[in-house]
């Protein structure tokens, strides 16, 4: 019975993770479908441009919601490797943004970028989380 | 903090995995506390021991004390 529920729990768990998962990709890959659509000019009208955009933002704000549930499932230890993940994330992120600044205002790079932003703070949110998996073991 | 849980676990022969049912946290959380590796929150720490009818200084003992 007991190995019943756990299992039974664990599926419901890993369902959530995936839906969660699956989301976030259809996300991603729609921001970078209308972004290389606006430069390589796939889109032929602004109305379709405008349509796509707040699609994407509205989808952005559902993976939002669903990350906190998500959260919410999550047992206390879960949760807190999360949290330690997101805080590490962030700071690294606020500390490379003003690195990039400053680097920006000094010329020494041209174009700042804030998909690499995004790259850095997905990298450090991962590692984060493989860490405090691999420690809480 | 130490703690006596897994004691406690083996003296009614359950897994990790019958304990963290019981208290509905993941295994990963209930091999965490024995190892010492995590200490966990109020609420679980006296969930903890109503499941073990004893008085929570009884399982978790503060190492500053």
């Amino acid at each position: 019975m007991n190995e019943l529920t756990e299992s039974t729990l664990g599926k419901t768990q890993m369902m959530k993770n995936l839906i969660f998962v699956i989301s976030t990709f259809i996300w991603i890959a729609m921001m970078v479908f209308i972004d290389k659509g606006i430069l390589y000019g796939w889109f032929s009208s602004n109305m379709q441009i405008n349509f796509l955009i707040a699609f994407d933002t509205i989808l952005g704000i559902v993976v939002i919601f669903m990350f906190i549930t998500l959260l919410k499932s999550l047992d206390e230890l879960q949760r807190k490797i999360q949290f330690d993940a997101l805080a590490f994330s962030m700071g690294a992120t606020f500390v490379a943004s003003i690195t990039y600044s400053l680097l920006t205002t000094a010329q020494i790079v041209k174009d700042s970028e804030t998909s690499d932003l995004i790259l850095i703070m997905t990298i450090c949110y991962m590692v984060s989380v493989i860490y405090g998996q691999v420690k809480y073991r | 903090m130490k703690n006596r849980l897994k004691v406690l676990r083996a003296e009614r022969d359950w897994t990790q995995a019958d304990l963290a049912n019981k208290l509905d946290v993941s295994r990963q959380t209930i091999n965490s506390i024995e190892k010492d590796k995590y200490d966990p929150s109020l609420p679980l720490a006296f969930k903890v021991a109503r499941l073990f009818q004893q008085p929570i200084e009884s399982i978790f003992i503060d190492d500053e004390a």
